[in-house]
C-alpha cells in the first residue's frame, strides 16, 4: 500500500484546521492505516462529538457521524450494537473525551465496547478559544485560568485503563507514520481501544510548536504486560513523555455479552403483560 | 511497530521506498497549499502548489523507472517506512508563511532526504542498490543546492510576531 492509496480514503473537504495543527497528522495516520489493512470505506464509520479534531469524519469518505459535545461515544455504541460488522472509529476532542464526555468514557471503557477511539489530545478546547481542558497542565494560564490551573490533569490512560480498556496507547499527531502504525494494531484489536494522540493546537498553547522537541520517546511495539497496573506506571512515570503501545488485553466484549442475553431472552422470554391487564391493575380500576 | 530493517534492501526495494518518500512529500506540499489557501494566503499557496508540482515530476520518474525495472508487483508496504524523510513536518507550517520561510522549509526537507540516503549507504549491503541509493543522494544534494539558491536571492525571514496582527500569546 502507498500514501497515494490512502488518498482514496479522502473527502474532497479541505481541513479548515490552523496550519500547524497536530491534527492534520491524524488525519493522514488514520487514513494509512486504513490503507495499510485495505478497509472498505462502506465498512469504516467514523463519529465525532464536537471541536475541532471532531471535524475530522468530514474529511473522510466513509460513513460518519458529527454528534454532539460529548456524545460522540453513545451514538457510536449504538452504531456498532446495530450494525456490528463495521469498524467504528470514535474520534475526540480531550475535552469531548475527558470532560463533557468523560462519563461516557467510563462506561465505555468497562463495557469494553468494540470500538476504536482516537482522542486528539491538545490540551486545550480549541474550538471554543483557549479554555482549560482536563488535560491542561497545572498552572498553565489560559482564557479560563488567568493566573494559572489550579486543576491537576487526569492522565488520559491511567483513566482508560482503570476503567477497564482493553487497549491503552498514546502517539503524536506531528509523527504520522508511526501513529498510523499504532491506530492499525487499534482497529485490529476487538474491545475497547485509546489511543490517545498528542495533537498540539499552536494557536491556543503556541509554546506547543516547540514543547515535545526531544521529549518523546517510542517504546517497545507490543506490550510487555497484561498487567494493567504496570502498564499505568509505565505510561505515567517513564522519562520525558513515552509513546507506544502499553496494553493490551483480550476480553469478551459488550456486543458478545449482548448477544448472550438476546438468546437467554428468546429461551426464557419475560411475562410479558398486556395493556388492558396493566389497565386493570391501575389503583381504583380493578373495583 | 518495529522499523523496516533497510540495511537488506535490494534494488527493487529501495527504488519502492523511495518512491514512498516522494509520495509523501509531494502529499505534504499539496496539504500546505491547500491549508494556505483555506486561510486566504494565497502567495504561499501558489508556492507550495509549485513544490508539489516539483516532487510529483520526481515521483513520476521513479515510478516508470520501477516500472520499466520489474514486472513483479510492488513488496514494500506504506507503514515499512515509520519515519518521513523528504516531507516537511507538519509544525514548520503558520498561518501567515512567507516565500522566505517556505524555501527554508523546503530547504531542511531536502536536507533531511540526504542524511536520510547517507545514513542508509553507511548500512545498504547490496552492491545494485548502494549505486542507486548515491545517485539519489546526488540528486537530493542538487535539489538542496537549487532550493537554497532561491532562498539566497530572498531578503533574511521576519520573525513570525512581526507578521502577525493577532499572535497568539504563550500560556505558561
Ligand atoms: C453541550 C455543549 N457544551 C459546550 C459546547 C461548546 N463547545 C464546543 S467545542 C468545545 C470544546 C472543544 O474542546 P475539545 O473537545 O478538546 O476539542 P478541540 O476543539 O480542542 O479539538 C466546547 C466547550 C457545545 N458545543 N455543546
Amino acid at each position: 500500500m502507498s500514501t497515494v492509496e490512502s488518498k482514496t480514503y479522502r473527502s474532497d473537504l479541505k481541513p479548515v484546521w490552523c496550519p500547524g495543527c497536530g491534527d492534520f497528522g491524524v488525519l493522514n495516520a488514520l487514513t494509512l492505516a486504513f490503507a495499510d489493512l485495505a478497509l472498505k470505506p462502506e465498512h469504516l464509520s467514523v463519529i465525532s462529538g464536537i471541536g475541532c479534531s471532531s471535524r475530522l469524519p468530514a474529511y473522510i469518505r466513509n460513513y460518519g457521524f458529527h454528534a454532539i459535545h460529548g456524545r460522540a461515544l453513545p451514538v457510536a455504541a449504538g452504531l456498532k450494537l446495530a450494525r456490528p460488522e463495521l469498524h467504528v472509529i470514535v474520534t475526540m476532542g480531550d475535552g469531548d473525551a475527558y470532560s463533557i464526555g468523560g462519563n461516557h468514557f467510563l462506561h465505555a471503557a468497562r463495557r469494553n465496547l468494540d470500538l476504536t477511539c482516537i482522542v486528539m489530545d491538545n490540551r486545550i478546547y480549541g474550538m471554543t478559544k483557549g479554555q482549560l481542558s482536563p488535560t491542561t497542565p497545572l498552572k498553565d494560564r489560559t482564557h479560563t485560568s488567568p493566573y494559572g490551573s489550579i486543576d491537576p490533569p487526569l492522565h488520559p490512560l491511567v483513566v482508560a485503563l482503570g476503567a477497564g480498556a482493553t487497549f491503552a496507547a498514546r502517539g503524536f499527531g506531528w509523527e504520522p507514520r508511526r501513529l498510523a502504525a499504532l491506530i492499525v494494531q487499534a482497529l485490529a484489536h476487538r474491545g475497547f481501544s485509546v489511543v490517545d494522540v498528542i495533537s498540539p493546537c499552536v494557536v491556543f498553547r503556541p509554546e506547543d510548536r516547540t514543547a515535545f522537541k526531544g521529549k518523546l520517546t517510542w517504546t517497545n511495539e507490543a506490550p510487555e504486560t497484561e498487567d494493567r497496573f504496570k502498564a499505568m506506571a509505565r505510561a505515567t512515570s517513564e522519562k520525558g513523555l513515552s509513546l507506544g503501545l502499553f496494553f493490551q488485553k483480550e476480553a469478551p466484549t459488550y456486543e458478545d455479552a449482548i448477544k448472550g442475553e438476546m438468546e437467554a431472552a428468546k429461551q426464557h422470554p419475560a411475562p410479558v403483560r398486556g395493556l388492558d391487564e396493566i389497565v386493570a391493575a391501575l389503583p381504583g380500576r380493578g373495583e | 511497530m518495529k522499523q523496516k530493517d533497510f540495511s537488506m534492501l535490494n534494488l527493487l526495494e529501495l527504488l519502492e521506498i523511495a518512491i514512498l518518500i516522494e509520495e509523501e512529500a509531494a502529499e505534504r506540499f499539496g496539504v500546505f497549499s491547500d491549508q494556505m489557501a483555506v486561510h486566504h494566503n494565497e502567495e504561499a499557496a501558489r508556492l507550495f502548489r509549485e513544490l508539489q508540482a516539483h516532487e510529483a515530476a520526481h515521483l513520476a520518474r521513479l515510478q516508470e523507472k520501477r516500472r520499466r525495472a520489474s514486472d513483479l508487483p510492488i513488496s514494500v508496504k506504506a507503514l515499512d517506512l515509520l519515519e518521513s524523510v523528504e516531507a516537511p513536518p507538519y509544525e514548520c507550517v503558520h498561518y501567515k508563511m512567507t516565500e522566505c520561510e517556505i524555501f527554508e522549509a523546503a530547504v531542511a526537507a531536502e536536507q533531511n532526504a540526504v542524511a536520510f540516503y547517507e545514513n542508509l549507504l553507511k548500512r545498504l549491503k547490496d552492491e545494485e542498490a548502494r549505486d542507486l541509493a548515491r545517485t539519489f543522494l546526488e540528486e537530493e544534494k542538487r535539489h538542496v543546492e537549487l532550493l537554497e539558491n532561491k532562498r539566497g536571492a530572498l531578503p533574511p525571514c521576519a520573525p513570525l510576531c512581526d507578521q502577525d496582527d493577532d499572535p497568539p500569546v504563550p500560556h505558561a
